[in-house]
């Protein structure tokens, strides 16, 4: 869907405070309040934006991102994808066009922690043949106000 | 690390069901007072431990097309690398990593055409750059956009 100017003005005002009440957002753009609320309901039904809470996983105890890039072997990549998607701590899986055929996001605590998850949750996934993993050192840029929905 | 309390805990529980609950629910349901939970929270957000917000689909942002990118660097270069690809707008990740490859970043670009081009114009020119490992999705099949790193604002 595409959105006019006021949705995008909305947005904005939402983006700036997600609590902000209908109320006062129709005061600003200085339309009704139903005409406000018709706009949000729109926006969130036809997956525009969602509202979200986030957690800093540092925050709660998980310090290291690593990135896996796996291997599919005689088995079909989605396939795969699903069985890794259980994972609670694999917080990300996408599919690529070529090789390797998935690359997902894992979480944890530490080093062992990490390799725990690998060795005895993602090794055990069927049809994986192997894995490269590309651990974060150091995380400058995490953008987390866009994503596929 | 910051210190995170009962009391937050429930605070977040209850906004993490619904981020547009009010201060005023909040509050009613902990019975706790208003500015007890705007106190919080502010303190939360300004910790970067818990924020809420509204993100938006890539899709309805023209979002056709992503990518991550693996670089290997001179080191004697790589803290400026670092700087300039991190502060394109299109970057959305941007670490620094381990092993073959010393620099990592997830692009979102409108479609492939300007991610080819973001690659070539903006960071292959990059003095140090020796090589840029480009991935593209073509799908998510999981994406827990509630558990990310937050800065302090």
């Amino acid at each position: 869907m595409m959105t006019d100017d006021l949705d995008e003005k909305i947005i904005g005002l939402l983006q700036e405070d997600p609590q902000r009440a209908n109320k006062n957002i129709a005061e600003i753009l200085s339309i009704t309040e139903t005409l406000v609320a018709t706009r949000i309901r729109g926006l969130i039904e036809t997956n525009v934006i969602r509202f979200v809470a986030q957690r800093d996983i540092a925050a709660f105890g998980e310090d290291v991102i690593a990135h896996a890039d796996i291997y599919v072997e005689g088995r079909a990549a989605w396939d795969v994808a699903q069985d890794i998607g259980q994972i609670a701590s694999v917080s990300s899986v996408v599919i690529l066009t070529g090789s390797p055929q998935l690359i997902v996001e894992i979480h944890a605590a530490d080093g062992p922690g990490l390799a725990r998850i690998i060795e005895s949750e993602i090794s055990t996934v069927a049809g994986i043949e192997r894995i490269e993993l590309c651990v974060s050192l150091d995380i400058i840029k995490y953008r987390s106000d866009v994503a596929e929905f | 690390m910051i210190q995170i309390d009962e009391l937050d805990q429930q605070i977040i529980a209850l906004l993490s069901e619904d981020g547009r609950r009010s201060n005023r629910q909040v509050a009613a349901m902990l019975g706790v007072s208003e500015g007890t939970v705007r106190k919080r929270l502010r303190r939360l957000r300004d910790e970067g431990a818990f924020r809420l917000t509204v993100i938006r689909s890539a899709r309805s942002l023209s979002i056709g097309a992503s990518a991550y990118l693996r670089l290997s660097v001179a080191p004697a270069y790589l803290r400026d690398v670092a700087d300039r690809v991190s502060s394109l707008e299109a970057c959305g990740y941007a670490a620094f990593t381990a092993g073959r490859y010393n620099f990592v970043a997830f692009f979102l670009m409108p479609d492939r055409l300007k991610l080819a081009e973001v690659i070539d114009r903006e960071i292959l020119v990059l003095p140090g750059v020796h090589h840029v490992d480009v991935r593209e999705p073509v799908v998510a099949t999981k994406h827990r956009y509630d558990l990310v790193r937050l800065f302090p604002e």
